[in-house]
């Protein structure tokens, strides 16, 4: 299946892509603990605290985001392959550099639009948690810049067949 | 305006063609759209961020952890086991397990991709070693996966029910009886193939091997009454029955000594691959969703709509059509996040029930999952097989036929999918 | 937003109104749409109201930060969502801080200049008024008629600080559910109980599962119309005047709405024989509540708190 011509992301990518999937594991843990730590509580009011659902809340939005750059340095996005079949050769790779060109540049904008929230909100904080919102903003902007990154990179290896992504695998 | 909505459409769409991600293609054009009307920067990425959080959504990540760790932990197995001891003195035994074993698996899993990529790699390779068509077992396999998204636990029920704002509970308890119909659907499309070919002999029934395999499917057979169960007993809602519902799983891992570290830490890792996939498309979903709100575009095609015809049944059929056709380009979730916003208000203004159109609308959509060019269960099951998608797909072609009866049958009975939410009282 | 300069000196502007209120809500029927009707009555203002009720624009804290942004020009907003922005209008929400919406209109009147200044200050919107919104009061399957009945019974309350510090001063066992799965958590008893005003628990079919209404009345229930300074900057003086004395005038025509609301659902409580409307010992829950809240805040959150219970 594999062949050595595929690429893959060079070893510092990967070691950045790692260290966001330790990140959006970390995330997993919460969400799970938490929804279960509601649960629970309600039978044990001693344990009783209003930020688990804050937590869940904030966690799973953790985790999409942080996960955007590895996504796409791995092919690992949900897209719609349909150009696959259609364009051939130097046609298709030109295809995979123009697409690469565009999820940089989202990316880009998203990442400044994250920054512009960091700017806007310094006072605001969440209900239950009173975490400023600006931290939280943070992790997209993270996230999109190293979309961005990873994009902008595929731009130049778009010639080269893509490893097929495998969640089961990820690493 | 400088820009007019449909522009935004066409880029979206060109994107998408391009192949850039799904998310991605959402955000881009509704970024451009949102600056050029003069929201403030950082509008795109606020609503995006915001889509993400609501309480229900926290039940797509554990529900996807439920059906990964029930693969990982031979929960699967020991179901497929199962089914085959009971199932084996059937002429076509090893397609009726396919689909029995399917149906056991959509009680833990919520998605058909789960099954597929768990199930499919066990069970195409054997059915084909036993003289079934490639074609045949694919097929099967492929169609028989989607009795999980629409069998509680639902993914896109739990999304359904958070864009529609209906009850989760009520959503899944109208959703069992037609996942029972496609699995009978596609039985009696098994029997139908099978009473034509004698060669698939049965296996005597072997008692001591079904009281064994029995025995060791009694905890994932009891993963229902805990879920539902514990929802209609008022132990847990909806959501937090997805957390109680991990937590079974590692002690039916416990139990069974396949928990490990390593086994969780892959599990944990490949959920959240998957989830930070779906969730992107939520929240972009959810900024597109803003823009046609504010555009009031809803209102708009209500009118357009109703002037067609003022029959609940015309439009019923018109939104099949249309679904059909976008879920054979367009991934589930996006269309569920990005129509129900709009058709909703105008099926309940038909008198249409809200759940009753959740259910029509997921299986609708999962049946799209089949087909090209955009069906991520046809893309699973040719990467699991390795065989390429133009065969894969010539497998499942017949298979759409019960899969599709078993649609209009269902839009056409609303009081048999409404009728088990009524009787549990929700 | 589409502002050109329109006859008579006022530019052309739409106002996007937000609100989480359906439309069956007297706040929608008796206070947006009174206030597009009368706006968009006087032509040479050149304003139009684009109405966005029932969350269709988002949840209350996410769309108050859209106001601060100006992507939403105005919003009905509680008082514990705009809390994460400026903390101390939280404390207007403290049970019992006012004794009833007279004292809460007559403490606006008097001090909501100073105050709203202040929170002006902090988040970039202006409050122009309050629309009355109700009472809160427990809905539940059991009578709650001194604060000891609260003992055996899971309540549900909003997931916020102030809420919670409610639930505590009352003497209440407060249960998180998230609002989009509490009519379920209601319905299978995971919850035995909840604390709206009369008209929304009506509203959100609440009062088909809990069938014991206790007439606590713990909370003025109010939204504050508050408008992005992003707005007033692009509105000319007459159109800002005639925006402020509009909302002004509805005030009381919403209240008697909200009032005659009220008295109708309750009257048809009153009137079915599965249900119970219960007066209940509120001097009781009062002194409770006082005591509490008089150790609980500190410093200026509790100077507010006491000048709001002097002016009682
Ligand atoms: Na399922
Ligand atoms: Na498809």
């Amino acid at each position: 299946m594999s062949t050595s011509d595929e690429w893959r992301e060079p070893a510092p990518l990967r070691a950045w892509g790692s260290a966001e999937l330790w990140v959006a594991v970390v995330a997993l843990v919460v969400i799970f603990v938490s929804v279960l730590w509601q649960v629970i509580s309600r039978f044990v009011p001693a344990l009783n605290w209003p930020g688990v659902g804050e937590l869940a809340g904030y966690s799973l939005i953790v985790l999409t985001f942080v996960m955007v750059g590895y996504l796409i340095g791995n092919n690992g996005h949900i897209m719609i392959q349909i150009i696959d079949y259609l364009a051939k050769g130097v046609a298709f790779t030109i295809v995979k550099a123009v697409s690469a060109a565009f999820t940089a540049v989202i990316c880009a904008l998203l990442a400044w639009e994250a920054y512009h929230l960091i700017l806007m909100y310094p006072d605001r904080s969440s209900a239950a948690l009173g975490v400023p919102l600006w931290i939280l903003y943070t992790v997209p902007l993270a996230g999109f810049t190293s979309g961005a990154v990873r994009a902008t990179v595929r731009i130049f290896v778009a010639g080269r067949p893509d490893a097929p992504f495998d969640a089961a695998e990820a690493r | 305006m400088i820009l007019e909505l449909w522009m935004v459409g066409a880029a979206i769409a060109f994107l998408l063609l391009i192949r850039v991600p799904v998310g991605l293609a959402f955000i881009g054009p509704s970024l451009w759209y949102a600056l050029a009307d003069g929201r403030s920067p950082g509008f795109a990425m606020k609503t995006t961020f915001d889509g993400l959080n609501s309480f229900p959504l926290l039940a797509v990540p554990l529900f996807i952890l439920v059906g990964v760790l029930a693969n990982r932990l031979g929960i699967a197995d020991r179901l497929y086991e199962f089914c085959l001891a009971a199932l084996g003195r059937l002429r076509g035994n090893l397609a009726y397990v396919n689909v029995g074993s399917a149906v056991g698996f959509s009680w833990m899993s919520g998605s058909a991709l789960a099954d597929v990529a768990g199930l499919g790699k066990m069970q195409i390779p054997q059915m084909v070693k036993a003289g079934y068509p490639h074609g045949f077992a694919s097929g099967l396999t492929a169609s028989s996966s989607l009795i999980s998204p629409v069998m509680p636990p639902s993914i896109p029920a739990v999304i359904y029910a958070a864009t529609a704002t209906v009850s989760t509970g009520a959503l899944f308890a109208a959703s069992v009886i037609p996942a029972f119909a496609m699995a009978a659907g596609l039985c009696i499309y098994i029997y139908l193939w099978t009473a034509r070919r004698p060669q698939f002999t049965s296996v005597p029934f072997d008692r001591a091997r079904f009281t064994k395999a029995s025995i060791g499917a009694v905890g994932p057979l009891l993963t229902p009454v805990i879920l539902l169960g514990g929802i209609l007993s008022g132990l847990f809602t909806p959501t937090e029955a997805a957390s109680v519902a991990v937590l079974y799983m590692l002690i039916l891992g416990a139990v069974y000594r396949t928990l490990k570290g390593p086994v969780i830490l892959q599990a944990a890792r490949e959920t959240a691959a998957i989830t930070a996939g779906i969730m992107l498309i939520l929240g972009a979903a959810a900024l597109l969703g803003l823009i046609l709100t504010r555009a009031h575009v809803s209102r708009d095609v209500a009118e357009f709509l109703t002037g067609v015809s003022d029959n609940p049944w015309v439009f019923l059929i018109l939104v099949n059509i249309i679904l059909l056709i976008l879920g054979c380009l367009i991934d589930a979730t996006a269309i569920i996040l990005v129509t129900v916003p709009v058709l909703l208000p105008i099926a309940v203004g038909f008198g249409i029930d809200p759940i009753y159109f959740g259910v029509v609308m997921i299986i609708n959509l999962m049946i799209g999952l089949l087909t090209p060019p955009v069906g991520s269960v046809l893309y699973i099951t040719s990467s699991v097989t390795g065989k390429p998608v133009d065969v894969i797909f010539r497998g499942i072609a017949p298979f759409l036929i019960p899969l599709l009866i078993v649609l209009i049958a269902v839009t056409a009975l609303p009081g048999v999918v409404l009728w088990l939410p009524h009787i549990l009282g929700f | 937003n589409d502002t050109t300069t329109g006859t008579g000196g006022n530019p052309q502007i739409t106002l996007k109104i937000g609100s989480s209120q359906p439309e069956t809500q007297p706040n929608y029927h008796c206070g947006m749409q009174l206030l597009k009707q009368r706006l968009e009555g006087q032509q040479d203002l050149n304003l139009t109201l684009d109405l966005f009720p029932n969350s269709q624009l988002g949840p209350d804290a996410e769309r108050f930060a859209s106001v601060q942004s100006g992507d939403i020009d105005i919003d009905l907003q509680g008082g514990s969502a705009m809390s994460t922005a400026y903390p101390p209008i939280g404390v207007l929400d403290a049970a019992y801080a006012f004794n009833d919406i007279d004292h809460f209109f007559t403490w606006v009147d008097q001090n909501g200049d100073q105050f709203f200044t202040a929170f002006n200050k902090a988040t970039g919107t202006t409050i122009i008024d309050a629309w009355y919104f109700g009472m809160r009061t427990f809905t539940a399957t059991k009578p709650i008629r001194k604060p000891e009945d609260l003992a055996g019974l899971k309540i549900r309350f909003p997931n916020t600080p102030q809420f919670l510090a409610n639930a505590e001063a009352l003497g209440a066992n407060a249960v998180a559910i998230a609002v989009e799965e509490l009519y379920l958590a209601l319905q299978q008893g995971v919850a035995q109980g909840q604390e709206n005003p009369v008209v929304a628990t009506h509203a959100q079919k609440f009062d088909e599962i809990l069938k014991v209404a206790s007439l606590t009345d713990h909370q003025v229930g109010a939204h504050y119309v508050v408008v992005s300074d992003k707005t007033l900057a692009k509105m000319s003086q007459p159109q800002k005047d005639a925006l402020t004395k509009a909302v002004h005038d509805i005030r009381a025509e919403n209240r008697k709405c909200v009032d005659d609301e009220t008295t109708k659902v309750l009257d048809g409580w009153r009137a079915d024989p599965t249900r119970t409307v219960l007066e209940v010992d509120k001097q009781a829950f009062i002194a409770k509540a006082e005591a509490y809240f008089n150790t609980h805040y500190t410093g200026a959150d509790l100077e507010l708190y006491k000048s709001i219970r002097a002016s009682a």
